[in-house]
């Protein structure tokens, strides 16, 4: 008890004599008075201090890890004036105070930008007026992200390709369309066509997340968004015409032809190796996807189909009868499995007479299912009404029998 | 104890508390007071250091508010005590005329004493109430180098030729006298520098200026008609400040960026997007049409400055 209460005696002592001896009063916020001297050249308030981050997804990206904060988010190309404490004077910032949010293509439009001795080039076709030709297949979404706020300008669009930012797609499409070819003196006629109720399918491509992570061009593959599209196209379920696998698209023009035979350029076996990896092949979906069809490598000394005149960003949006049609396009088209030039076949004429004008004249949705399902059929010749579902669904009926 | 030796001890005693007239305060100095009328000084005569030692030791550094005009740390009372803007495009008036306050008040020589209202010694106030005004740069001629600004003096209210009511922003910074001015002390001999130049230099050139504090702009919160900040990646930041109640208007803001003060961030931030497109059509025409772009899955991460 005695050695307790001296304790308490000693410790009142204690504090008490701290107490008297301190006149000081402490900041509740050390160094908030503390300013960050910002007369140097260039800017000299860390961006990293407060995105640590950022700087690690940067650190990750194919694209601008060689870039500064400032050079992107202090871009003067915009005409913005920032604020700057360089030298003696002071320059106010008027748009911007420290940075600002930068659209793609304030440094991707136009012909591009030299920034910090780097060269950042025009992203084609979105650089041109009105974001080029309405044959860009991705047009819409680079135009119509204007309308969210999600990100600026049209940033939404090129994250969600560019970089690793996860986009959970919803798409939207009849469930099915009905048609029936009509074949009389004057050639082929379309009549009878309804759409079926609206049906969603989700595409989740994902990534880890990070918008500043950007990937590089040969990392960006079409079907991570597409998945539906390729599982149209890739099914195993044969057909009348013995293709195995064919319904977005149809490799196999003639029935007697091996899947080896002449037709090989929109084949989708040929992204597999048990097909002839080595002789045969594309190297991936992707390379698929847009050599043999929505991106192909053209010959500029033939003629070709008039929507590969324009210059597009990442794929045409066509379908089967831009090529094939009535017009002979020679050798205008590099076969990439044959390893040469090529020519579309099946132009259509004599007995097929008008039928590619009428498919194009219908919405390009319906045009290519016109052609797939005549094919799958059995190329009929004839009239029979039609009922094909769309992706990711591939089924096919003809006069109601499933084909 | 023999009676001789109690005898002697008692003598020395008395003797001790015979010379000890004095009675030893607790508080030493607590009965020497500051003399408010002493200094040109308005509000300044107390030492605000004594208290906030700490914080005069944080601006030591060379760094803004700290003599970057070339004359000196700028005085607590500066910035802790508003004052009034003869310009009315000096400060952004619709937003901040009401952290214009009214201190406690004694000036030289007692001419001139008030008491506080909103506040006694000082208040925290926004730095915007200094950085939200319309101009910047220079504006004296580059030759122009006395450290006193008496012209100003002169012009503001009550002033009729008596030096020491040589004040301005509403009777609060004594602008000197030059040497030149037959009112001052000690004419013709040496300038009284005034308070002035620790803010706005004399605008001489590069060393020893701009004349205007310069405008924190593009947050649009300045006077300046261009100041819009419809880019700034921060706006959103510093609007929140304002909203927040913890420190007057934007100060989180600008302090988390302008300071070395610890601050820790926390942001929620959205790693993907759900992107709605639905395949419209008509007879002759079928085109994607993107109905929405709307942000989810949101993540949680902690950045800490200052470490």
């Amino acid at each position: 008890m005695r050695q307790t209460i001296a304790l308490a005696l000693i410790f009142v002592g204690i504090a008490s004599l701290i107490l008297f001896t301190s006149t000081d009063v402490f900041t509740l916020f050390a160094r908030q008075h503390t300013f960050v001297n910002i007369s140097f050249a260039g800017n000299d308030i860390s961006c990293v201090d407060c995105h640590h981050r950022i700087q690690n997804e940067l650190n990750n990206s194919a694209f601008h890890n060689d870039l500064s904060c400032e050079d992107c988010h202090r871009f003067t190309g915009t005409g913005i004036t920032f604020a700057s404490g360089d030298g003696a004077s002071a320059t106010p910032g008027k748009e911007a105070h420290a940075a600002y949010t930068p659209r793609c293509l304030d440094c991707h439009g136009g012909s591009g930008t030299w920034i910090n001795g780097k060269f950042a080039p025009p992203a084609p076709a979105f650089n041109e007026t009105d974001y080029g030709s309405d044959v860009s297949a991705h047009k819409p979404l680079v135009k119509q992200s204007l309308a969210f706020n999600l990100s600026v300008g049209e940033n939404e669009a090129c994250l969600a390709c560019h970089t690793n930012y996860s986009i959970n797609f919803e798409f939207k499409r009849p469930r099915y369309f009905v048609f029936t070819w009509n074949k009389s003196s004057g050639g082929f006629t379309l009549s009878n066509i309804n759409y079926g109720d609206t049906n969603s399918t989700n595409v989740l491509k994902f990534g880890s997340g990070w918008k500043h992570e950007f990937k590089a061009l040969n990392q960006i593959r079409c079907e991570d968004c597409h998945s539906d599209i390729w599982q149209a196209a890739n099914h195993p379920e044969p057909n009348n015409n013995r293709s195995t696998k064919a319904s977005h698209v149809c490799w196999k023009w003639n029935k007697g032809s091996s899947h080896q035979g002449n037709d090989p350029m929109h084949n989708v076996t040929y992204v597999y190796s048990e097909y002839g990896i080595g002789i045969y092949h594309y190297d991936n979906i992707t390379e698929y996807c847009t050599l043999s069809c929505h991106k192909p490598r053209v010959n500029p000394s033939a003629t070709i189909p008039d929507v590969f005149k324009e210059t597009t960003h990442a794929a045409y949006r066509v379908s089967c009868y831009h090529c094939h049609n009535n017009t002979d396009y020679t050798n205008a088209f590099w076969n990439k499995p044959k390893n040469s030039w090529d020519t579309p076949r099946f132009t259509h004429s004599g007995g097929h007479d008008t039928i590619d004008d009428e498919a194009l004249s219908q919405p390009l949705f319906l045009q290519a299912e016109t052609c797939i399902s005549c094919k799958r059929s059995g190329d009929r010749w004839g009239d029979g009404t039609y009922k094909t579902y769309t992706e990711p669904n591939n089924t096919m009926y003809y006069d109601s029998s499933q084909i | 104890m023999s009676v001789r030796n109690f005898l002697l001890i008692l003598a020395i005693a008395s003797v001790i508390s015979f010379m000890m007239a004095q009675t030893a305060s607790i508080f030493a100095g607590q009965h020497v007071w500051y003399n408010l009328s002493s200094g040109n000084d308005v509000g300044g005569q107390i030492p605000c250091e004594k208290c906030h030692a700490d914080v005069a030791e944080e601006m030591s550094p060379f760094a803004p508010h700290t003599g970057e005009t070339g004359y000196g740390r700028m005085e607590c009372e500066f910035c802790h005590r508003t004052f009034w803007f003869e310009e009315a495009d000096d400060v952004n008036q619709t937003i901040y005329n009401r952290y214009f306050y009214t201190y406690a008040q004694v000036n030289y020589e007692s001419i001139g004493v008030q008491p506080g209202k909103e506040a006694h010694a000082a208040s925290t106030i926004p730095c915007m109430y200094c950085h939200s005004g319309a101009e910047w740069g220079w504006y004296h001629s580059y030759t122009f180098t006395s450290k006193a600004c008496n012209c100003h003096g002169t012009a503001d209210t009550g002033s009729t030729g008596d030096w020491r009511e040589y004040y301005y922003h509403g009777d609060r910074f004594f602008t000197g006298c030059a040497k030149d001015d037959p009112n001052c002390p000690v004419p013709a001999t040496q300038d009284v520098p005034g308070e002035c130049i620790k803010c706005h230099g004399t605008g001489d050139g590069s060393t020893h200026g701009p004349i205007y504090i310069p405008p924190a702009g593009g947050f649009g919160l300045t006077t300046n008609a261009s100041d819009t900040g419809r880019n700034a990646s921060h706006l959103s930041f510093v609007l929140s400040a304002i909203e927040n109640e913890m420190m007057e208007d934007a100060n989180e803001a600008c302090i988390a960026c302008h300071t070395k003060m610890r601050v820790e961030i926390w942001f929620n931030v959205t790693t993907e997007a759900k992107i709605t497109v639905n395949n419209s059509y008509n007879r002759s025409y079928s085109y994607w049409d993107v109905e929405a772009i709307t942000p989810s899955n949101y993540t949680t991460y902690k950045e800490v400055k200052g470490e």
